[in-house]
């Protein structure tokens, strides 16, 4: 196993953030990947996926580090009084300070569900930031994405036997239908022209982005072009690849699913910084961009 | 509170310590043993709580995760109860080196409660604490196991090993029966009480103070922690110790 290390991250506030390192052996590049609390839940992630991620991206020869932010897993609350949203900003720039004493240069932000939304923030304000891995970022829905849902319940014949049966039932209230990503855990979500300019703003500086996306957003997006229409108008430079993961979980509880996930973002980032580890990673799953 | 890596150089364990924040220092320190799976991840940000409570109120207290658990080495399909077993018995060789302390409380959570007990035989801690325990570990994971015949095991999205299932599912029912420990606190339901209080009139039951139930998926996505419960154990720990809160 890779070596790991604590991180005691000095912060502007009374406390320290608390992190895990884990370093590769050998590095392949200044660059270190930054993995953000997925929701409330600590620095190991759901299931212990950053953990076994965080590993296998040192194995790769690409050191991963895996914080809890202000007031999450073992870091103290922050006194500022700025709001969580708000104060992951600061809270990822210090650990990006921090990891500049261990000898690097860059990062890639990567987080799930609300761990995606920090690294999205931070990645507009901190140049170091030069790659950005979501998992369930923000999803919006779109003419395309409604047609192939259209077309997928024309073809249904279970969906045809259904509504025969509602039609001869009693009527719920109306609204019993109308669950949306945001209902669902309180998630906001900016405007649409907002996400689309924080990443044409980070496509133009280059940044390398990575978005997959799991069966939990299937109400608006089922495959790749629902994205791209969504956010057809951003001059992409090439530097977004888009997957859906639609076997998954929002947060890969399956094991074997698990692992594909972490081989797939493995594969992504060794072959972007072209690690010469890359073809070791074990059961490798090809990714195209 | 302070992260640190304890244990065997190769497979390292990582471990939590709340030091005594009172100057009139405790000379009881309580070691934390974490339950399994998702349930571990749920039960971090109480047992973070009360250890910092605890610490409060002069008990130093250590939190770590078991190999192949948490932040700790080793992967999930590694994990064995005997060697959680043995890890308990390092950490709280480790506790007592860091906080000098004489007298050892376990408190173990769900399945860590299993292996608290399975330590006590080694470790004779002054006081146990068995927060929810298992009764059965065959109903247990026929809670807990997901998917069908011919698949892999797996349980809260974390991968069940044969041994760990075997010998979760055969618990040793001396280990489990024999508590030696001069003090017992057990929070469970009334068969728990009858499991324990039975067997040993001088267990100290309570049923689960709480209004919710804080080992499901809604409570791993909310701030809200089993207060009363953590209350309830750090109240008994002062008393065991010879002071109120």
């Amino acid at each position: 196993m890779s070596p790991e290390r604590i991180l005691e991250i000095p912060t502007q506030h009374d406390g320290a953030l608390w992190g895990v390192l884990s370093d590769a052996a050998d590095r392949c590049a200044d660059h270190c990947v930054v993995l953000i609390n997925a929701g409330i839940v600590h620095r190991v992630g759901p299931h212990r996926l950053y953990v076994s991620l965080a590993r296998a991206l040192a194995g790769a020869g690409i050191p991963a580090a895996r914080i809890d932010l202000s007031g999450l897993g073992d870091s103290p609350v922050a006194r500022a009084g700025l709001g969580h949203e708000v104060q992951g900003v600061p809270d990822i720039r210090a650990t990006i300070d921090a990891l500049q004493a261990e000898g690097i240069k860059t990062v890639t932000l990567a987080g799930l569900c609300s761990g995606a939304d920090h690294a999205f923030r931070a990645a507009q304000v901190d140049e170091r930031v030069t790659g950005l891995i979501q998992l369930d970022p923000y999803a919006y829905d779109s003419l395309r994405a409604r047609v192939d849902r259209l077309a997928a319940k024309a073809t249904d014949p279970g969906r045809w036997r259904r509504a025969l049966t509602r039609l001869t039932a009693t009527p719920e209230p109306e609204g019993g239908d109308s669950l949306t990503l945001t209902d669902r855990f309180g998630r906001p979500h900016p405007p649409r022209q907002e996400v689309a300019a924080g990443y044409g703003q980070l496509a133009y500086r280059g940044v390398q982005m990575l978005a997959l996306y799991s069966r939990f957003v299937r109400e608006v997006m089922t495959a790749p072009r629902h994205f791209w229409d969504v956010f057809g108008d951003v001059d992409w430079q090439g530097c977004m690849m888009v997957e859906v993961n639609s076997h998954a979980d929002h947060t890969y509880t399956e094991y074997q699913g698990r692992l594909l996930l972490i081989q797939q973002i493995v594969n992504w980032h060794a072959d972007w910084l072209k690690c010469r580890d890359a073809a070791k990673v074990p059961h490798a799953v090809g990714g195209r961009r | 509170m302070r992260l640190f890596h304890f244990g065997k150089s190769d497979a390292p364990l990582v471990g939590a310590f709340h030091p005594a924040h009172q100057t009139v220092r405790s000379s009881h320190g309580v070691l934390l043993c974490a339950p399994f799976g998702d349930e571990a991840i749920r039960a971090h940000r109480p047992m973070r709580r009360l250890a910092d409570q605890l610490a409060l109120i002069g008990v130093p207290t250590l939190r770590f995760d078991y190999f192949g658990t948490g932040d700790s080495s080793g992967g999930c399909e590694e994990v064995t109860l005997d060697r959680w077993v043995e890890d308990v018995e390092v950490a709280a060789k480790t506790l007592s080196e860091m906080a000098d302390i004489e007298q050892l409380v376990l408190i173990g959570v769900r399945l860590g409660a299993t292996v608290a007990c399975k330590a006590s035989a080694a470790l004779s801690p002054y006081g146990l604490v068995l927060w929810e325990p298992l009764l059965s570990g065959s109903d247990y994971w026929a809670e807990a196991l997901e998917g069908g015949p011919g698949q892999h095991r797996q349980a809260g999205g974390f991968p069940v090993p044969d041994i760990l299932y075997q010998e979760v599912a055969t618990p040793d029912r001396q280990a489990m029966d024999t508590l030696p420990a001069q003090k017992l606190l057990v929070i469970g339901d009334e068969a728990a009480k009858a499991h324990y209080v039975d067997a040993a009139p001088h267990v100290i039951w309570a049923p689960p103070p709480d209004s919710f139930e804080w080992t499901t998926d809604d409570a791993m996505n909310s701030f809200r922690v089993p207060a009363r419960s953590i209350d309830l154990i750090v109240d008994m720990v002062a008393t065991w110790r010879g002071g109120g809160v």
